[in-house]
């Protein structure tokens, strides 16, 4: 009968995140919703102009969202038909940080302000999407959006993060079946002027690729017979990148596999190729010009200056809003290659090394988590010698990293003041006695081994022999299972530093000394979630190191990351994205960066990210002491 | 009470009031007929609206024990039989929780004075109350809208609520229900508020002066001819 409620619930059961809600409660949002019409070119809502008093839900027509920078209109977003809007506005009561204009006739349900945020307390699904939601405006856009007005005036990479692969990737893709001989795909390949070919199954499914170094390699340089099939010099598995992904996503995967070419992947089809010379072509100094360099490197002091130019980066892929994980991947990548290529000068150097070693990356840095430059945290693995040479060896591999450590140093990574590092002989040992470490950290859990277990137990591999590592981590992951007392006490350190949020919801902060009215946003944020996780990590015998990884294995295995997980993921990423901000603009300004935040500066919206992010550091921690209240102290 | 001894109705003053902070009850009736001496009121239908915001919760609907004969061909457009109606509640609470609802609001409408005389007539002869609302007509405002050059002068043609909307961009769903038809009405009324401040027109007295129900006949514009702003 009444028709016209009906349709408004069936409209807003059809948009996230009320399609998760039961019908009575949409029922109730209905009848406090009101129906507008916007003309086309109505502005619905103004830049600096009174903060939005509703969710704007577009039932018709379509919007555009633009700032106005100086002079300059800078467009954000095209919204239509079941999008929403006004919602950053409304939760932060700020004034309104952009226009929004009717491109269309449009029609809008609004819904109240006061009805929104009484679903956001009641019904988490709401929380979250609109969370979710909010930080990839925040990340994506907005931010990069603020800070193009800041010191820096590089547009380089901007680049990167506002062109798709789809836009620089060649459509012209070639397939051939796996059965085809060299001679013939080589023809295919002059032919049509491409440096690569799709190699199809029997099912027509992509399974490898071949490209004119393929050619040149494996078949010329090996004299290999050309009526071979290509199958037997294809690369595979295939490498993709989707259609849609931003191109540093594309040079991120080819820094990763070391690859040229990757496959594009548009609507589950083929949908191009893109390699590396795309990208170089539509930019300048890049992650990838900066890698290119660092491989050309035959001396320490070409990489010194190579790596000079990482704050550059880093502050480019700021400007430009990557997110802060995106960021500490391109970084990651970058530092295991200075490494590796040092490694490299050091077995030159030293000559080859009498036995397989691995060289292994610790703490933030095996949790690819590094930002700016941090100390060395790093250790080394050898396979366990051979009787009567135990010496000459440990004495090969000490002067090995002492070699590494001096040049890591020289390219600007301190020293590990904990001297928590390869050159030390207590970390640079033979598997066997690592195993002996790992197991004495484990059964007798207290004072130092604890606080080591924290940060070797985030080892990585970067270099040499991988399987010494990966036979680390199998002794690891069997010694710790069901290891109740140790993980208890890792779960005391996990819930030691309580958010610092005070009675009244402000925050707590120093009260005294360098740091007074500040908060320590590692100590009292950040690691609080790295130790949680790595706990849960440690239960679920999850092999991966990053925290945000770890989350996404443990989603299927963990029960509180299961309910929690998408939370701690925009959780994380805001406390590493606000910290890097942070210690960017100290690095700017000559000054070591550090963790301390006065919360006075950050805007309404910042401060409500930090406080709901503590609030639910706060609730994991509760679960943690229930889950282990018997050995809470 | 006598409807003679009861104060006239304070009129509330429109004139510095604007279109925006005005409240509005948008009115549909479905009648038995168009004959004021046999037919009567089967169902009542509204919306609130606040300027141009139309209210989806805020909304009336009621059918009504009709007290004569349903004639069969009107049966067929409204899909309420007689059977249906019987079970319906007595018309005379229906009209008080009628008149709470659209209390101090402005009634809109498309051909609002049938509505309105329906209204009258069963007010008065059930509660004994005199009914003179402030009213506006969507169709009289129309056919302004067109007159003034503002709508195209083919759509002088559109009569009917479904022709109208249609012709403003508005999908008329199912007609002939008297809440959907006055949600459609409003959606109408929310355009022709839009029209007219492209004119400049703001304030509900301006509004008021235009949509007149009583100015002139719905289907000439005579007297609307002679009509100035």
């Amino acid at each position: 009968m009444v028709k016209i409620i009906e349709d408004t619930i069936e409209f807003l059961k059809s948009v996230p995140p009320f399609e998760f809600l039961d019908t009575e409660v949409v029922n109730s949002i209905a009848v406090k919703t009101s129906m507008e019409y916007y003309p086309k070119g109505t502005h619905i809502l103004i830049q600096d102009g009174s903060p939005s008093e509703f969710l704007y839900i577009i039932k018709k027509g379509g919007i555009k969202v633009y700032r106005k920078v100086d002079t300059e209109e800078v467009t954000i977003d095209f919204r239509s038909e079941g999008d929403s809007f006004g919602f950053v506005s409304l939760i932060s009561g700020d004034k309104s940080r952009a226009n929004v204009v009717a491109i269309d006739d449009t029609i809008c349900y609004l819904i109240p302000k006061d009805v929104i945020l009484n679903l956001m307390n009641r019904y988490p699904e709401v929380r979250d999407f609109y969370l979710k939601s909010f930080m990839n405006i925040y990340i994506d856009k907005k931010y990069a959006e603020e800070t193009s007005k800041k010191t820096l005036t590089a547009t380089v990479d901007k680049i990167l993060f506002t062109t798709t692969v789809e836009e620089i990737a060649s459509k012209n893709v070639i397939s051939v079946p796996e059965h085809t001989p060299l001679r013939e795909a080589a023809r295919i390949m002059c032919e049509n002027g491409i440096s690569s070919l799709v190699i199809m199954n029997s099912e027509g499914i992509p399974v490898g690729i071949i490209t004119d170094k393929d050619l040149r390699r494996k078949v010329v340089a090996a004299a290999r017979d050309v009526n071979e099939p290509v199958k037997n010099i294809m690369s595979f598995p295939i490498i993709s990148v989707d259609a849609k992904d931003y191109c540093f996503e594309a040079i991120v995967r080819m820094l990763k596999y070391n690859i040229h070419h990757l496959l594009v992947i548009k609507n589950g089809q083929i949908g191009g190729i893109i390699t590396n010379h795309d990208i170089m072509m539509l930019q300048g100094l890049s992650p990838v010009t900066i890698v290119r360099d660092i491989e050309m490197q035959q001396s320490i002091e070409g990489i010194i200056s190579t790596s000079k130019q990482i704050t550059n980066l880093v502050g480019n892929l700021l400007q430009q809003g990557a997110k802060a994980s995106n960021i500490t991947r391109i970084i990651t990548e970058i530092n295991d290659r200075i490494v590796r290529k040092i490694a490299q000068f050091a077995e030159r150097e030293f000559g080859p090394p009498p036995l397989p070693y691995c060289w292994i990356a610790l703490g933030s840095e095996g949790r690819k988590e590094q930002t700016f430059k941090t100390d060395q945290d790093n250790a080394l693995i050898y396979s366990d010698p051979p009787a009567g040479q135990e010496e000459s060896i440990r004495k090969y591999f000490l002067e090995f990293a002492s070699y590494i450590k001096d040049s890591l140093l020289k390219c600007g990574f301190p020293p590990c003041p904990g001297d928590i590092m390869a050159s030390n002989p207590r970390w640079c040992q033979p598997l066997k006695v690592w195993k002996k470490y790992f197991s004495q950290w484990i059964y007798t859990p207290k004072g130092e081994s604890i606080s080591l277990s924290n940060i070797f137990f985030d080892f990585r591999a970067i270099y040499g022999d991988f399987s010494l590592e990966e036979s680390l981590r199998d002794y690891l992951l069997n010694t710790v299972k069901d290891q109740k007392i140790f993980l208890g006490y890792l779960a005391n350190l996990a819930v030691k530093n309580k958010p610092p949020l005070g009675f009244f919801k402000t925050f707590v902060v120093e009260k005294s000394g360098e740091h007074k009215d500040k908060l320590n946003i590692k100590i009292k944020g950040i690691a609080p979630i790295v130790e949680i996780i790595r706990l849960f990590s440690l239960e679920k015998g999850i092999r991966e190191t990053s925290t945000l990884e770890r989350i996404e294995t443990l989603k299927n295995k963990h029960g509180v990351v299961k309910d929690y997980g998408e939370e701690i993921i925009y959780a994380f990423e805001f406390l590493m994205l606000l910290r890097m901000k942070h210690q960017y603009e100290q690095v700017v300004q000559g000054m070591m960066p550090d963790n301390f935040i006065n919360p006075e500066t950050l805007s309404n919206l910042e401060k409500k990210l930090l406080k709901d992010t503590f609030h639910l550091i706060s609730k994991l921690q509760d679960i943690l002491i229930e889950r282990y209240k018997l050995m809470i102290i | 009470m006598l409807s003679i001894f009861r104060k006239k109705k304070k009129i509330p003053e429109y004139k510095g009031i604007s279109i925006a902070e005005t409240e509005f009850t948008v009115v549909d009736t479905e009648l038995t007929g168009l004959n004021e001496l046999r037919d009567t009121i089967i169902a009542i239908g509204g919306i609130k609206m606040k300027g141009k915001s139309i209210k989806m919760g805020e909304i009336f609907y009621r059918t009504i024990k009709p007290d004569r004969f349903v004639k069969k061909d009107s049966i067929m457009v409204h899909e309420i039989t007689p059977s249906e109606l019987e079970e319906c509640p007595d018309i005379a609470p229906i009209l008080r929780e009628y008149l709470s609802f659209v209390r101090n609001s402005v009634i809109v409408g498309h051909c609002i004075s049938i509505d309105i005389a329906f209204l009258k007539k069963a007010i008065h002869r059930h509660l004994k109350e005199s009914y003179e609302p402030m009213a506006v007509d969507t169709f009289v405002i129309y056919k302004w809208l067109i007159h003034k050059g503002l709508l195209p002068e083919n759509f002088i043609n559109n009569k009917s609520l479904k022709d109208v909307a249609i012709s403003l961009g508005i999908e008329p769903k199912e007609l002939h229900d008297a809440l959907v038809d006055a949600f459609i009405t409003a959606q109408v009324f929310q355009k022709i508020i839009t029209l007219l401040g492209d004119i400049k027109i703001y304030t509900t007295q301006e509004l008021m002066d235009i949509g007149n129900p009583n100015i002139s006949g719905y289907m000439g514009v005579e007297k609307k001819q002679a009509f100035q702003l």
